[in-house]
């Protein structure tokens, strides 16, 4: 089969998937208790019946609950995600998208410090197990592993930026002298390194340890003592024999790790002040916003289908034995 | 994310303390102060909100017809009203604009959109609109004249004037004004106007050249960055990234900042709000119904020590319903000195209560709701829980989020309940009056205790309508007689907003409702 056709018979079937996950978290959503009216209206504010039911009425809060879910399906099929409560009637679609392109930044770039550190780690401390670098490699990923991405972040702030002054607390930008050109583009990335380094860093432990044991197991196998029996430099070896073979538990994980970089973009754009869409769940979710907090849920989700399909076809890619089925 | 793991945090790195010159203090031209909120604003229309982040922003950028420092609370300052009187009836009040304001387009300001405003605005967008709605008539006889009038007297009227920005007609007549694009671009009459937002990260606002006072403001730049985690905001503040925390710091930071050079703590700027904690007791519950259980919870809580261990005292003692810095005020009334901590006393009561000592010396099982998100509440929650273990109240806590804390309140599912901060101000009487009329049984942020008293119900009518200061505060006194006597809740402390910000900036928290200053003499 074609890598056209496979590619449409997977997006076809991620519809069904799609609503599955949109009526359930609508569902979740709303039967978690607590309103939204008190976050809309403030906690200063005198409660008249009269005012609390026109708001209820202006955000479509006043129908009964399967009208509310119908008519949110039919429009979220048409592209419209309908009106966030917190960001005054905006609509959520366009909140997003504000916000999309500093999470994209955030996530790649964390997605890439993990991968390719991680291989590159992993591959470094099988080579010599038990050496001093693989036992630092090992102690590193042992933390890494173990200390949540927020903590991370907070020690981080403390010591790169409020101790030795060298990076920004948080936000993206220099707000007091926002800089243009190239100045900005470095200014932004001084703001990047920390959540790159929080973000990254459980991924970057988990795909070093996985790299390394995969590497292990693979050298030990037939082919690599034939592959060498043959003279092959040991270079060769280790690139094209060994890590090829030992790197397709990775991807797998890989493609997994894109979902959790996200989930983890929620607490991690938080401790620095990052403006993207993590936060922006985080926001919604104190501010009861139900519109914007489905809207991200489903950003989130088409993000981790598209990335689950990417990962099976470079699967393919690397292992020939795997066919588009 | 929780102070405690800051602080833990913070226990991992040694941190050494940069020496900053203190520059000398006189107002000077120029200059960019970056003020880091937790809350985005929602939008910017000061006139259609009641919330904090729409105001802290919008304060800049619109003026209203007075304002209200914190010097001189309760007595108003003229904004755009250069003068203003009041009709001997109380039923009338005239406002004399300024001549020289400028809308930020450069339109001229006049009566007329102070006029579209009170008419079309405010009683239809504003959350506290009823207010408004009570005026029956606005007149403008000429250009920089507004007179209003009503069939009540305008007694509690003057802080709600301050909360309702002012808005231009030219921009927003004939348009849907919940909708107007105006409300996140917006052009006001104050001292900044809005240059730029950047979702997620920040609002810009510059200096006005044509602001109607002359010489101000003094500062060229306001940056509101916004900064979710109030850790990772001091942290800012410490690094001299953010000039300014409004609020928020946290109560364990304190004592840490102060001692810190280049940082100013201030706890100016919560009169006019005056934020109270209290204990509601829901009186539909058969056991805290017996006034004997609520008279033996207020003689087992300490509330000096609560507020003391809590706070470690940043919290004033509330010893009444009222801020002691309101003019009704009165020590008569107190509720510490009615109810001193006497643990005998406390066990008589309840004995005359039925609530013998069972097993294990435990009288009564009570449930606590409160809500999660605040340091000093949490710990005010577990003294008190330890003081009331003493005489035999079981207490169980029940910490919940803080909009599901209010929806259980609204349907009366507790039994004693502690919210963070209530607004109990600008005024003694409409700030208190809202959580014990009957009116308000069964409403979101309103008499959840379902405390029901004709009396009360009938001298907060009149109290709202007294616009003589000493009947005035004869009534409020009369009603806080009444409280001590029915004890529907049990006054705490005294909430006060800490606000922080580098020792290079003068003039920045001096707003009787902190956060809200308009930075036209900050410098």
């Amino acid at each position: 089969m074609s890598y056209g056709g496979f590619v449409l018979r997977r997006l076809v079937t991620a519809v069904p998937l799609l609503l599955a996950i949109v009526t359930v978290n609508f569902a979740l959503i709303r039967l978690a208790p607590g309103d939204p009216i008190y976050m809309i209206i403030g906690e200063a504010a005198q409660y008249d019946d009269r005012f609390v039911q026109e708001v209820r009425a202006r955000f479509g809060l006043d129908r009964p609950l399967h009208e509310q879910y119908l008519s949110y399906v039919a429009r979220a099929a048409r592209g419209d995600l309908g009106v966030s409560f917190y960001f005054d009637q905006q609509p959520v679609l366009g909140v997003i998208l504000s916000r999309l392109p500093q999470t994209a930044i955030l996530l790649v770039l964390g997605y890439a410090v993990a991968i390719v550190a991680g291989v590159f780690l992993g591959a470094r401390a099988a080579r010599r197990p038990y050496s001093a670098t693989d036992n630092l490699a090992s102690v590193v990923g042992l933390l890494g592993y173990s200390i949540p991405s927020f903590w991370l972040g907070m020690l981080l702030i403390l010591v790169f930026s409020v101790h030795l002054g060298w990076l920004p607390v948080g936000g993206m930008m220099d707000v007091r002298t926002p800089a243009s050109g190239w100045g900005m583009v470095l200014d932004r990335a001084r703001h990047l390194v920390l959540p790159v380094i929080a973000l990254s860093g459980f991924h970057l432990a988990l795909i070093t340890r996985l790299t390394r044991g995969s590497m292990l197991e693979v050298l030990h196998l037939d082919f690599i003592t034939a592959a060498r029996a043959k003279g092959l430099p040991e270079r060769d070896v280790y690139r094209r024999h060994a890590l090829r073979n030992a790197l397709l538990p990775v991807v797998t994980t890989a493609g997994y790790t894109v979902g959790f970089l996200l989930a983890g973009s929620v607490l991690v754009e938080t401790v620095f002040a990052y403006p993207g869409m993590g936060r922006l769940l985080y926001q919604a979710l104190i501010a009861r916003d139900f519109p914007l907090m489905l809207g991200v849920l489903i950003v989130v989700s088409v993000t981790v289908i598209l990335a689950n399909l990417v990962t099976d076809l470079v699967y393919g890619k690397i292992d020939p034995r795997i066919r588009m089925q | 994310m929780t102070k405690t793991l800051w602080a833990a945090a913070l226990a991992f790195v040694v941190l050494t303390g940069l020496a900053h010159e203190v520059v000398a203090q006189q107002p000077k031209r120029g200059g960019t102060l970056v003020a880091g909120t937790t809350f985005e604003p929602r939008q910017l229309n000061a006139a259609i909100t009641t919330s904090w982040a729409d105001h802290v922003v919008g304060a800049k950028i619109f003026s209203s017809l007075l304002r209200f420092p914190e010097k001189g609370f309760p007595t108003p300052q003229g904004d755009l009203a250069e003068k203003w009187s009041v009709s001997p009836d109380g039923k009338r009040l005239t406002f004399n604009l300024v001549r020289n304001a400028k809308w930020h387009d450069g339109k001229p300001f006049t009566a007329a959109d102070v006029k579209f405003t009170f008419e079309q605005v405010l009683p239809k967008l504003n959350p506290n609109r009823t207010i408004f709605e009570m005026i029956t008539k606005i007149e403008t006889p000429d250009p920089y004249t507004v007179i209003m009038e009503r069939t009540q007297p305008f007694v509690l009227f003057y802080f709600d004037i301050f909360n309702a920005g002012i808005l231009p007609k030219h921009v927003y007549e004939g348009t849907d004004v919940a909708k107007n694009p105006a409300n996140l671009r917006p052009i006001g009459t104050g001292p900044f106007k809005f240059k730029e937002w950047v979702k997620g990260s920040h609002i810009e606002l510059v200096r006005f050249d044509e602001y109607f006072k002359p010489g101000r403001p003094y500062l060229d730049r306001v940056v509101f960055k916004f900064v979710p985690d109030v850790g990772a905001a001091i942290a800012a503040l410490e690094k001299g990234e953010i000039d300014y925390v409004p609020r928020w710091v946290p109560l364990g930071d304190v004592a840490r900042l102060k001692s810190r050079p280049g940082i100013e703590v201030s706890a100016v700027g919560g009169v006019a709000l005056a934020q109270s904690r209290w204990m509601t007791f829901n009186v539909r519950d058969p056991l805290v119904k017996d006034l004997r259980v609520r008279q033996a919870i207020a003689h087992s809580i300490d509330t000096a020590a609560v507020t003391r261990i809590a706070t470690g005292g940043q919290f004033e003692v509330a010893e009444s319903f009222l801020w002691k810095q309101f003019p009704e005020y009165d020590a008569k009334y107190s509720t510490t000195a009615r109810f001193k901590r006497d643990l005998a006393k406390a066990r008589e009561l309840l004995d005359a209560a039925g609530l013998k000592a069972g097993a294990g010396g435990v009288r009564a099982k009570l449930e606590l709701l409160t809500h999660t998100g605040v340091g000093d509440l949490d710990k005010t929650v577990e003294v008190i829980r330890d003081q009331l273990r003493e005489v035999g109240i079981d207490v169980t806590v029940k910490r919940v989020e803080r909009a599901l804390a209010f929806d259980m309140a609204k349907d009366g599912k507790f039994q004693l309940y502690i919210h963070s901060n209530w607004t109990a101000g600008p005024d003694a009487a409409t700030g208190v009056q809202r959580f014990f009329v009957s009116d308000n049984i069964g409403k979101p942020i309103g008499n959840s205790g379902g405390y029901l008293n004709k009396e009360v119900d009938e001298l907060t009518e009149k109290a709202l309508g007294e616009a003589n200061p000493r009947r005035k505060k004869e009534l409020v006194g009369r009603l806080q007689e009444i409280f001590l006597r029915d004890l529907p809740a049990l006054p705490l402390q005294q909430w006060v907003g800490v606000s922080a910000y580098r020792s290079e900036f003068g003039n920045v928290t001096t707003h009787s409702a902190d956060g809200r200053e308009n930075f036209e003499d900050t410098y």
